[in-house]
């Protein structure tokens, strides 16, 4: 039996290479791909800014040149009001800062000046930030005029009930963006890989009719299953040892900081989850089309539900109770903890014990289906 | 299912795409235990939708490992005396622990966490200065922010997301849907009728494209009535035009699964390639999320060559900002570009021959 099962694996694992623009690609996925998504930052960053300055006078300029990198790029000044509703139209420039006439004679005669802000309200999320950098530093101007303001009637801070915040970033202290969306990218193409993979394999199979062929072996239908499903966990395997250990700490720079065994364990649990996923969909597809057609459908909300990219606490309620049957949730859990918060696997036993859950849910079901339809 | 498939995506998204309720959840150590320590705190609770203080504690050890398993995202210590000091007109500082796991989480999380600590100490100054001094410093800034935001004045993140959802739903399945339809024709051997025929090269592209791009675009409008209707999000700018625009969009989409077809030689093959450049991109790369200005070097390439970057800005400023077509030209100009361009690209490397 074992023989006849280890032949099937070699046919599998002979298939797979053959397919040079499959390996290509996989191997795309554990270097190039995490390497690029590293590039990315979510907060404003280099905004595009222009300024109209009516006043032309120390103060303004003073503001202006704290509107700067790297929050804020200043790439227009404006001369004419008209001007405004092309540049925002256009969506060269997000921000408008407006200085009015007489703004710094207003504060030099310590009255309060009007500064306005026009933004770009069609990129809400990026102009609210960007606001609130404005306010900011805003603020801190008014602050150090406040301040000089005491200091000429000699108050000075040391005697104020002033209230300090100091801050400090837990796992990723210098929050350090490349760690986390070069972790994310990994976790997401994994899946992506390990669900085409294992759904595909088998309705490939169904498709070209050598499904027959394999029917009419010696062979039973979990040996099959099994064949199926060996050399895609190696491939993921594989791709998981690449991708750690060309990628992600070397090249990244993320920290290993719990144990790499831990992970690779956690791992296993949740490719089993995944092939489970792929043979369900297997199951009940026809042909690659609706193979492709349930993966995206399952792939994208387990990826949506997984809280990389909206966490679920900001989520509706009912979505909250969606994104504990995302397997993708765990994963990326206990994969962050493991790298960045050097958890041990027995203060996430809760999340290892929902994994597996789920994981072993998915493959019976999987599993049987899988009997009751190629037999 | 086909056209159930993406319009189930659409609405996950749609409603799953956070509005304004943020429930950052936070814990509070209080070595003070005072009136003050717990107005501060009641501060933080009361931002609305901000903040979700799970846990008040008066030690640390209560809340050992609550971050570590994720529970709260930030600590906030507030130092014993903390009160006492205030009272005496002495400076004081409070800590806060942020966790960092997620970079723009704990930036916006810190900025929130400021805010609210800033107001709170603009209130304490204000009353010291009345109480010592008998006047009230902090009123008399000096520059005050008059905010006008354009298009969009309360900042309604729908007008901003779900524009974006329908482009990049339509990135999700037309390039597999295409992929797989010459793939499979190229696997199955099929394809060989076509190779006896006296059907041309672009005849037979043309006619493996129409009908997704029918069925693709069908989906669209679906999608953009029920944006219109039920999110509320205004159309401003001319509807035509975006629709003319969206049948070349939705066409490169296709044609991009066809290009990956003509390369490769197996649908499983084609199918990666074409879910790995497309599935996670169109999200991170496209300004969906993330403002363009935010791509790096590396992935800015991404970017450029993905046909839904130019439709999203298109689609934001036709629907949002109303822009007339001379603001919307260049975007034109590179979708209709994209499009031709792939389509005729697949032509040039589609042998009709075998080997």
């Amino acid at each position: 039996m074992l023989s006849r099962l280890s032949l099937l694996i070699k046919k599998e694992f002979l298939q797979f290479f053959r397919n040079v623009p499959l390996l290509a690609i996989v191997l795309y996925c554990a270097t190039l791909d995490i390497y690029t998504a590293g590039d990315v930052s979510m907060d404003v960053k280099n905004y595009p800014l222009a300024v109209y300055d009516m006043d032309l006078s120390a103060q303004s300029r003073e503001v202006i040149n704290k509107l700067r990198e790297p929050f804020f790029n200043l790439t227009h000044i404006i001369r004419d009001e008209n001007e405004i509703r092309g540049l925002i139209e256009e969506g060269t420039v997000s921000v408008v800062a407006v200085f009015p006439h007489e703004f710094g004679k207003k504060i030099a005669a310590h009255r309060t000046a009007e500064m306005q802000v026009i933004l770009d309200g069609a990129n809400s999320n990026a102009s609210e930030l960007a606001l609130r950098y404005i306010n900011d530093i805003v603020h801190e101007y008014n602050m150090e005029l406040v301040v000089t303001n005491w200091e000429l009637s000699n108050i000075t801070k040391d005697i104020l009930p002033y209230v300090n915040v100091s801050k400090r970033y837990f796992y990723n202290s210098n929050l350090n963006n490349r760690w986390t969306f070069c972790l994310q990218e990994f976790f997401m193409s994994i899946s992506l890989i390990g669900l085409l993979l294992t759904a595909s394999g088998m309705v490939n199979e169904k498709q070209f009719g050598t499904i027959e062929q394999l029917m009419v072996t010696p062979l039973r239908t979990y040996e099959i299953m099994i064949a199926k499903i060996v050399p895609m966990m190696t491939v993921l395997f594989a791709v998981t040892f690449i991708a750690v250990f060309t990628m992600l700490k070397p090249v990244i720079g993320v920290p290993i900081r719990g144990s790499i065994w831990a992970f690779f364990f956690v791992s296993f649990i949740y490719f089993f989850a995944i092939a489970g996923l792929g043979l369900v969909i297997s199951t009940i597809s026809n042909n690659l089309s609706e193979t492709v057609l349930f993966s995206v459908l399952a792939l994208v909300p387990i990826m949506f539900l997984s809280g990389a990219w909206v966490p679920a606490e900001a989520m509706p309620k009912w979505m909250g109770i969606l994104v504990q049957f995302s397997p993708l949730k765990y994963y990326l859990d206990l994969g962050n903890g493991i790298f960045l918060k050097g958890n041990s696997l027995l203060l996430m036993w809760k999340e290892v014990a929902l994994l597996s859950a789920l994981g072993t849910t998915m493959f019976l079901i999987g599993a049987l289906r899988f009997r009751k339809v190629f037999r | 299912m086909t056209i159930l498939a993406p319009i189930i995506l659409y609405f996950l998204f749609a409603y799953g795409f956070p509005l304004d309720a943020k429930n950052i959840p936070m814990g509070v150590v209080d070595f003070d235990k005072s009136s003050l320590s717990r107005s501060l705190i009641d501060n933080f609770q009361s931002a609305t939708n901000l903040f979700n203080v799970k846990q008040v504690v008066g030690n640390y050890p209560a809340l050992d490992k609550s971050m570590d398993l994720g529970k709260t995202h930030i600590i906030l210590v507030i130092p014993p005396h903390f009160s006492k000091n205030i009272k005496k007109g002495e400076p004081v500082t409070l800590q806060a622990l942020i966790d960092g796991i997620y970079p723009n989480r704990a930036n916006l999380i810190s900025s929130y966490a400021e805010s609210i600590i800033g107001s709170f100490r603009d209130e304490i100054l204000e009353e010291f200065f009345l109480k010592h001094y008998g006047f009230s410093d902090q009123t008399d800034y000096a520059i005050a922010l008059k905010v006008s935001a354009w298009y969009n004045s309360s900042f309604r993140s729908e007008d901003f997301i779900i524009p974006g959802i329908v482009v990049i739903v339509m990135m999700f399945f037309p390039p597999l849907v295409g992929a797989i339809s010459l793939a499979k024709e190229k696997e199955t051997g099929s394809i060989l009728n076509m190779y006896c025929s006296s059907i041309t090269k672009s005849e037979y592209l043309l006619g493996k494209m129409l009908p997704y791009i029918f069925i693709s675009f069908i989906n669209f409008f679906i999608f953009l009535l029920i944006t219109i209707f039920l999110f509320k999000v205004p159309m401003r700018g001319d509807p035509f035009t975006l629709m003319i625009v969206s049948i070349f969009y939705v066409a490169s989409t296709i044609a991009i699964g066809l290009l990956i077809a003509v390369l490769v030689n197996t649908q499983i093959a084609a199918i990666l390639i074409t879910s790995i450049i497309t599935l996670v991109p169109a999200f991170l790369y496209s300004g969906f999320m993330v403002p363009l200005t935010n791509v790096g070097e590396g992935a800015r390439f991404m970017s450029y060559i993905l046909p839904c970057t130019y439709e999203i800005s298109l689609i934001r400023k036709i629907m949002v900002k109303g822009a007339s077509f001379a603001h919307v030209k260049n975007d034109v100009i590179v979708i209709v570009v994209f499009c031709v361009g792939i389509y005729f690209l697949c032509i040039k490397l589609f042998k009709k021959r075998l080997g």
